[in-house]
């Protein structure tokens, strides 16, 4: 948990007292919107996110957060939503693939039907 | 050097033991099918045409390993790896496919006992009872991939009702294959003792894996 709080103490200031670019504050956003999915403050993270993805659309990471938020929202319809554009920037990421495990693990009721014949 | 040896093949010739399915108007057949040195198949269906069980299907014929004959009557054409242990394959009609299993059946099977003096069936007429049906769990690398799948298992069950020699006869992805298999090896039937000289007899269970989205 420490380690969270100095991450975001530090991201803040960097957004705050420099002059981070368009892309780099962008990327500011996602992790200040990772972090605090990782605190459990998925509707704080949701912002930082949203923010993050204004800035620069193409940020999958944004949007793969911005669905594990979702996520631990139990609101997993956004989680995909979010999760498909993720997927249509980078499809190949490892973190996109473990996320829609984890969504469909709890979005996937699983049933096995049975019959003999003879 | 050493060449690699050629697969034994099953010895087709005699009378069979079989289980047709995958007819959804039909529904689960238990017929007994004969395979002459002569090259001719015979079906018999014994709860049916009790005087004359037996009717001709194609001539058989092999090729490599692959036995194929013909059902004219309802166009399917039935084929069966003889790489296999026991006897058994899949259907194809026009618009439909299915799948056949069969345990070697006893010799005099083919001679006349088929039908008893009263006309009621002598062989193979009593279900096999499932008393233990063991539920696959599903895989849950394939719930994580969103994976659906269908898997068919045919087997032999002995007279104590142990579940024995179990073929693939389809599996859409390999993720189910363990679950399918180990669900099937817990399973148990319910034997029977008559006196008829029937060791095993041939069945078949299909394993579909479905997911519904709860959200």
């Amino acid at each position: 948990m420490g380690d969270y709080e100095e991450g975001i103490r530090l991201t803040e200031l960097g957004l705050t007292r420099y002059q981070p670019s368009l892309n780099d504050r962008s990327v500011a956003q996602s992790n200040l919107c990772a972090a605090h999915a990782a605190r459990g403050e998925p509707v704080v993270a949701i912002e930082y996110c949203t923010e993050s993805i204004k800035l620069q659309e193409k940020n999958w990471r944004a949007y793969n957060n911005r669905a594990y938020s979702y996520y631990l929202l139990g609101q997993l319809s956004e989680a995909v939503f979010d999760l498909d554009i993720a997927t249509q920037i980078n499809s190949d990421a490892r973190q996109v693939i473990q996320l829609r495990g984890m969504i469909n693990e709890r979005g996937l009721r699983p049933r096995v039907i049975m019959e003999d014949h003879q | 050097m050493q060449l690699p040896s050629e697969p034994e093949l099953l010895n087709h010739l005699g009378v069979w033991n079989c289980i047709l399915y995958g007819d959804p108007a039909l529904g689960d057949e238990r017929v007994i099918l004969h395979f002459g040195p002569d090259g001719s198949t015979r079906i018999a269906r014994p709860n049916e045409n009790t005087q004359r069980p037996w009717a001709p299907l194609s001539r058989w014929q092999l090729e490599a390993s692959q036995l194929k004959f013909i059902d004219s009557r309802v166009q399917r054409s039935y084929t069966a790896d003889l790489v296999r242990t026991t006897l058994g394959g899949g259907w194809e009609a026009p618009t439909l496919l299915g799948g056949w299993w069969c345990s070697e059946a006893p010799p005099e099977i083919a001679f006349n006992i088929l039908i008893s003096p009263a006309g009621e069936p002598t062989f193979m007429t009593q279900p096999l009872i499932p008393e233990v049906m063991a539920t696959p769990r599903y895989p849950r690398r394939a719930i994580q991939e969103a994976k659906e799948g269908r898997a068919v298992l045919c087997f032999q069950v002995d007279s104590s009702g142990r579940v024995k020699d179990p073929h693939f006869i389809e599996l859409t992805d390999q993720i189910f294959r363990g679950t399918s298999l180990d669900a099937l090896m817990l399973s148990q039937y319910k034997g029977w003792s008559d006196a008829q000289s029937v060791d095993n007899r041939p069945a078949c269970r299909s394993f579909v894996y479905q997911l519904t989205q709860i959200y």
